[in-house]
Protein backbone atom coordinates (compact mmCIF):
# COMPACT_ATOMS: atom_id res chain seq x y z
CA UNK A 1 0.00 0.00 0.00
CA UNK A 2 2.98 2.44 0.91
CA UNK A 3 4.26 1.70 -2.50
CA UNK A 4 0.99 2.48 -4.51
CA UNK A 5 0.59 5.75 -2.16
CA UNK A 6 3.98 6.81 -3.06
CA UNK A 7 3.26 6.31 -6.99
CA UNK A 8 0.15 8.34 -6.64
CA UNK A 9 1.98 10.85 -4.60
CA UNK A 10 4.83 11.41 -7.48
CA UNK A 11 2.31 11.47 -9.90
CA UNK A 12 2.07 7.86 -11.53
CA UNK A 13 -0.39 7.52 -13.72
CA UNK A 14 -0.41 4.16 -15.71
CA UNK A 15 0.05 0.75 -14.11
CA UNK A 16 -0.23 -2.32 -15.21
CA UNK A 17 -1.69 -5.23 -14.05
CA UNK A 18 -1.87 -8.89 -14.57
CA UNK A 19 -3.39 -12.36 -13.98
CA UNK A 20 -0.80 -14.94 -12.97
CA UNK A 21 -1.44 -18.75 -11.42
CA UNK A 22 -0.60 -19.14 -8.15
CA UNK A 23 2.54 -20.64 -7.45
CA UNK A 24 2.86 -20.74 -3.61
CA UNK A 25 -0.39 -22.74 -3.06
CA UNK A 26 -1.63 -20.33 -0.78
CA UNK A 27 -3.77 -17.91 -2.59
CA UNK A 28 -7.48 -18.29 -2.58
CA UNK A 29 -7.74 -18.65 -5.89
CA UNK A 30 -5.40 -21.31 -8.59
CA UNK A 31 -5.04 -17.78 -10.51
CA UNK A 32 -5.92 -14.29 -10.89
CA UNK A 33 -5.30 -13.32 -7.43
CA UNK A 34 -3.26 -10.57 -8.47
CA UNK A 35 -6.27 -8.84 -9.95
CA UNK A 36 -7.72 -8.93 -6.66
CA UNK A 37 -4.79 -7.71 -4.74
CA UNK A 38 -4.24 -5.58 -6.89
CA UNK A 39 -7.72 -4.12 -7.31
CA UNK A 40 -8.50 -3.85 -3.61
CA UNK A 41 -4.76 -1.83 -3.35
CA UNK A 42 -6.31 0.47 -5.99
CA UNK A 43 -9.09 1.60 -4.10
CA UNK A 44 -7.52 1.48 -0.63
CA UNK A 45 -4.71 3.66 -1.84
CA UNK A 46 -6.33 6.75 -2.72
CA UNK A 47 -6.42 6.46 -6.59
CA UNK A 48 -9.80 7.98 -8.54
CA UNK A 49 -10.28 5.45 -11.96
CA UNK A 50 -10.60 8.75 -13.97
CA UNK A 51 -7.36 9.54 -13.20
CA UNK A 52 -5.39 6.84 -14.37
CA UNK A 53 -4.26 4.75 -17.12
CA UNK A 54 -4.95 1.16 -16.12
CA UNK A 55 -3.75 -1.93 -18.30
CA UNK A 56 -4.11 -6.26 -18.20
CA UNK A 57 -3.40 -8.60 -20.62
CA UNK A 58 -5.49 -10.70 -22.68
CA UNK A 59 -3.51 -14.50 -22.11
CA UNK A 60 -5.14 -16.89 -24.52
CA UNK A 61 -4.78 -18.80 -21.83
CA UNK A 62 -7.85 -21.05 -21.64
CA UNK A 63 -8.66 -20.06 -25.69
CA UNK A 64 -10.72 -21.14 -27.68
CA UNK A 65 -13.05 -22.22 -24.93
CA UNK A 66 -12.46 -18.89 -23.22
CA UNK A 67 -12.49 -16.15 -26.22
CA UNK A 68 -11.55 -12.44 -25.59
CA UNK A 69 -15.02 -11.40 -24.03
CA UNK A 70 -14.90 -14.08 -21.28
CA UNK A 71 -11.45 -13.25 -20.34
CA UNK A 72 -11.52 -9.95 -20.03
CA UNK A 73 -14.78 -9.99 -17.83
CA UNK A 74 -12.67 -12.70 -15.46
CA UNK A 75 -10.66 -9.58 -15.21
CA UNK A 76 -12.80 -6.74 -15.15
CA UNK A 77 -14.72 -9.17 -12.24
CA UNK A 78 -11.32 -9.75 -9.77
CA UNK A 79 -10.28 -6.02 -10.10
CA UNK A 80 -13.81 -4.85 -9.04
CA UNK A 81 -13.85 -2.37 -12.05
CA UNK A 82 -15.95 -1.99 -15.19
CA UNK A 83 -12.92 -1.40 -17.63
CA UNK A 84 -9.61 -1.12 -18.60
CA UNK A 85 -7.97 0.97 -20.42
CA UNK A 86 -5.42 -1.10 -22.00
CA UNK A 87 -5.28 -4.44 -22.64
CA UNK A 88 -2.08 -5.53 -24.34
CA UNK A 89 -2.97 -9.14 -26.35
CA UNK A 90 -0.21 -11.86 -25.64
CA UNK A 91 0.94 -13.72 -28.82
CA UNK A 92 -1.87 -15.27 -30.04
CA UNK A 93 -1.95 -19.87 -30.13
CA UNK A 94 -2.18 -21.69 -33.32
CA UNK A 95 -5.37 -21.43 -34.51
CA UNK A 96 -6.16 -17.80 -33.44
CA UNK A 97 -6.07 -15.85 -36.28
CA UNK A 98 -5.86 -11.94 -36.77
CA UNK A 99 -9.54 -11.43 -38.06
CA UNK A 100 -10.69 -12.91 -34.93
CA UNK A 101 -8.61 -11.47 -32.59
CA UNK A 102 -9.02 -8.06 -34.05
CA UNK A 103 -13.19 -8.54 -34.62
CA UNK A 104 -13.01 -9.61 -30.79
CA UNK A 105 -11.23 -6.71 -29.43
CA UNK A 106 -13.39 -4.44 -31.43
CA UNK A 107 -16.53 -5.65 -29.87
CA UNK A 108 -14.95 -4.74 -26.04
CA UNK A 109 -14.00 -1.66 -27.42
CA UNK A 110 -17.43 -0.93 -28.53
CA UNK A 111 -18.83 -2.18 -25.16
CA UNK A 112 -16.93 0.12 -23.27
CA UNK A 113 -15.13 -2.60 -21.50
CA UNK A 114 -11.50 -1.52 -23.04
CA UNK A 115 -10.40 1.87 -24.39
CA UNK A 116 -7.75 0.84 -26.72
CA UNK A 117 -5.73 -2.18 -26.77
CA UNK A 118 -1.61 -3.11 -27.50
CA UNK A 119 0.10 -6.26 -28.12
CA UNK A 120 2.54 -7.83 -25.90
CA UNK A 121 6.17 -9.14 -27.51
CA UNK A 122 4.42 -9.78 -30.95
CA UNK A 123 7.10 -9.57 -34.13
CA UNK A 124 7.15 -6.84 -36.17
CA UNK A 125 5.52 -9.11 -39.12
CA UNK A 126 2.66 -9.97 -36.76
CA UNK A 127 1.77 -6.23 -35.88
CA UNK A 128 2.36 -5.12 -39.52
CA UNK A 129 -0.74 -7.65 -39.67
CA UNK A 130 -2.75 -6.47 -37.23
CA UNK A 131 -2.54 -2.76 -38.31
CA UNK A 132 -3.80 -3.98 -41.76
CA UNK A 133 -6.57 -5.91 -40.48
CA UNK A 134 -7.81 -3.48 -37.79
CA UNK A 135 -8.01 -1.22 -40.50
CA UNK A 136 -9.83 -2.95 -42.55
CA UNK A 137 -12.33 -3.87 -40.11
CA UNK A 138 -12.77 -0.08 -39.01
CA UNK A 139 -11.20 -0.88 -35.63
CA UNK A 140 -8.40 1.11 -34.02
CA UNK A 141 -4.83 -0.20 -34.64
CA UNK A 142 -2.87 -1.34 -31.30
CA UNK A 143 -1.50 2.07 -29.68
CA UNK A 144 0.92 0.21 -27.75
CA UNK A 145 3.34 -2.63 -27.99
CA UNK A 146 4.84 -4.01 -24.58
CA UNK A 147 8.50 -5.29 -25.40
CA UNK A 148 11.48 -5.88 -23.69
CA UNK A 149 13.71 -2.98 -24.28
CA UNK A 150 16.58 -2.47 -22.11
CA UNK A 151 20.09 -1.51 -22.61
CA UNK A 152 21.27 -4.75 -22.74
CA UNK A 153 18.43 -5.73 -25.21
CA UNK A 154 18.24 -3.48 -28.02
CA UNK A 155 17.00 -5.10 -30.83
CA UNK A 156 13.13 -5.87 -29.86
CA UNK A 157 12.54 -1.93 -30.56
CA UNK A 158 15.38 -1.02 -32.50
CA UNK A 159 15.50 -3.13 -35.20
CA UNK A 160 13.81 -2.06 -38.60
CA UNK A 161 11.55 -3.97 -39.01
CA UNK A 162 10.18 -3.23 -35.86
CA UNK A 163 10.49 0.33 -36.69
CA UNK A 164 8.66 0.17 -39.36
CA UNK A 165 5.75 -1.95 -37.96
CA UNK A 166 5.54 0.48 -35.10
CA UNK A 167 5.35 3.89 -37.54
CA UNK A 168 3.16 2.57 -39.67
CA UNK A 169 0.24 2.90 -37.07
CA UNK A 170 1.75 5.33 -34.85
CA UNK A 171 2.27 2.76 -31.89
CA UNK A 172 4.29 3.32 -29.35
CA UNK A 173 5.98 1.37 -27.18
CA UNK A 174 5.97 0.57 -23.74
CA UNK A 175 8.91 -0.97 -22.25
CA UNK A 176 9.92 -3.93 -20.06
CA UNK A 177 12.87 -5.51 -18.46
CA UNK A 178 14.31 -2.10 -18.63
CA UNK A 179 16.42 -2.99 -15.19
CA UNK A 180 17.02 -6.79 -16.61
CA UNK A 181 20.95 -6.89 -15.87
CA UNK A 182 21.22 -3.96 -13.36
CA UNK B 1 29.13 -7.98 -15.54
CA UNK B 2 30.50 -4.83 -17.97
CA UNK B 3 27.70 -2.91 -18.70
CA UNK B 4 26.20 -2.72 -15.14
CA UNK B 5 29.42 -1.58 -13.99
CA UNK B 6 29.57 1.13 -17.12
CA UNK B 7 26.64 1.71 -15.88
CA UNK B 8 27.09 2.47 -12.47
CA UNK B 9 29.89 4.56 -13.53
CA UNK B 10 28.18 6.93 -15.91
CA UNK B 11 25.41 7.39 -13.34
CA UNK B 12 27.26 8.02 -10.30
CA UNK B 13 29.30 10.97 -13.08
CA UNK B 14 25.72 12.35 -13.47
CA UNK B 15 24.94 12.44 -9.64
CA UNK B 16 22.16 9.41 -10.62
CA UNK B 17 21.67 5.97 -9.65
CA UNK B 18 21.75 2.74 -11.95
CA UNK B 19 18.13 2.00 -11.87
CA UNK B 20 17.29 5.67 -13.31
CA UNK B 21 19.81 6.28 -15.39
CA UNK B 22 18.84 2.30 -17.21
CA UNK B 23 14.85 3.79 -17.50
CA UNK B 24 16.18 7.26 -18.87
CA UNK B 25 17.63 5.09 -21.68
CA UNK B 26 14.37 3.78 -22.56
CA UNK B 27 12.67 6.85 -22.16
CA UNK B 28 15.28 8.81 -24.56
CA UNK B 29 13.70 6.43 -27.55
CA UNK B 30 11.58 8.57 -28.93
CA UNK B 31 9.20 5.26 -29.81
CA UNK B 32 9.04 4.92 -26.46
CA UNK B 33 5.65 6.38 -24.52
CA UNK B 34 6.83 4.49 -21.55
CA UNK B 35 8.77 2.47 -19.07
CA UNK B 36 7.38 -0.13 -16.72
CA UNK B 37 9.08 -0.82 -13.81
CA UNK B 38 7.64 -3.00 -10.07
CA UNK B 39 8.98 -1.24 -6.81
CA UNK B 40 8.90 -2.86 -3.71
CA UNK B 41 9.36 0.24 -1.39
CA UNK B 42 8.52 3.64 -1.81
CA UNK B 43 11.88 4.87 -2.16
CA UNK B 44 12.18 2.78 -5.07
CA UNK B 45 9.73 3.98 -7.16
CA UNK B 46 10.69 7.47 -6.23
CA UNK B 47 14.57 6.61 -7.47
CA UNK B 48 12.79 5.14 -10.54
CA UNK B 49 10.28 8.40 -11.40
CA UNK B 50 13.11 10.41 -11.17
CA UNK B 51 14.46 9.00 -14.47
CA UNK B 52 12.45 11.49 -15.74
CA UNK B 53 15.03 14.16 -14.37
CA UNK B 54 17.39 12.57 -15.34
CA UNK B 55 16.38 12.79 -19.24
CA UNK B 56 16.13 16.50 -18.75
CA UNK B 57 19.26 16.94 -17.72
CA UNK B 58 21.49 14.36 -19.75
CA UNK B 59 23.29 16.68 -22.73
CA UNK B 60 24.40 15.28 -25.97
CA UNK B 61 27.51 13.44 -24.91
CA UNK B 62 26.06 12.10 -21.98
CA UNK B 63 23.23 10.03 -24.14
CA UNK B 64 25.87 9.44 -26.25
CA UNK B 65 27.99 7.81 -23.59
CA UNK B 66 24.87 5.92 -22.17
CA UNK B 67 23.89 4.98 -25.63
CA UNK B 68 27.19 3.27 -26.01
CA UNK B 69 26.98 1.14 -22.65
CA UNK B 70 26.91 -2.82 -23.16
CA UNK B 71 27.67 -2.58 -26.97
CA UNK B 72 30.73 -3.25 -27.03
Amino acid sequence: MAVMRKAREVGINFLDDARYNDETGKAPMKTGYSEVVFGELFRVSGWKRDEVVLANKLWWEFWPEQKAAAELDGSLQRMGMDYIDLAYAERPPAGLGMEEIVHDIGALIDAGKLRAWGVLNWKPELIAEAVKVAAAQGVEPPCAAQLAYSLVRRSPVEDAEMAKALDAAGTSVVASFTLDGE
Amino acid sequence: MQAAGELRALAQRHGTRSAPMAIAFALLNPRVSSVLFGATSPEQVAENVSAVDVVAALDDDAVSDLGKIGQR
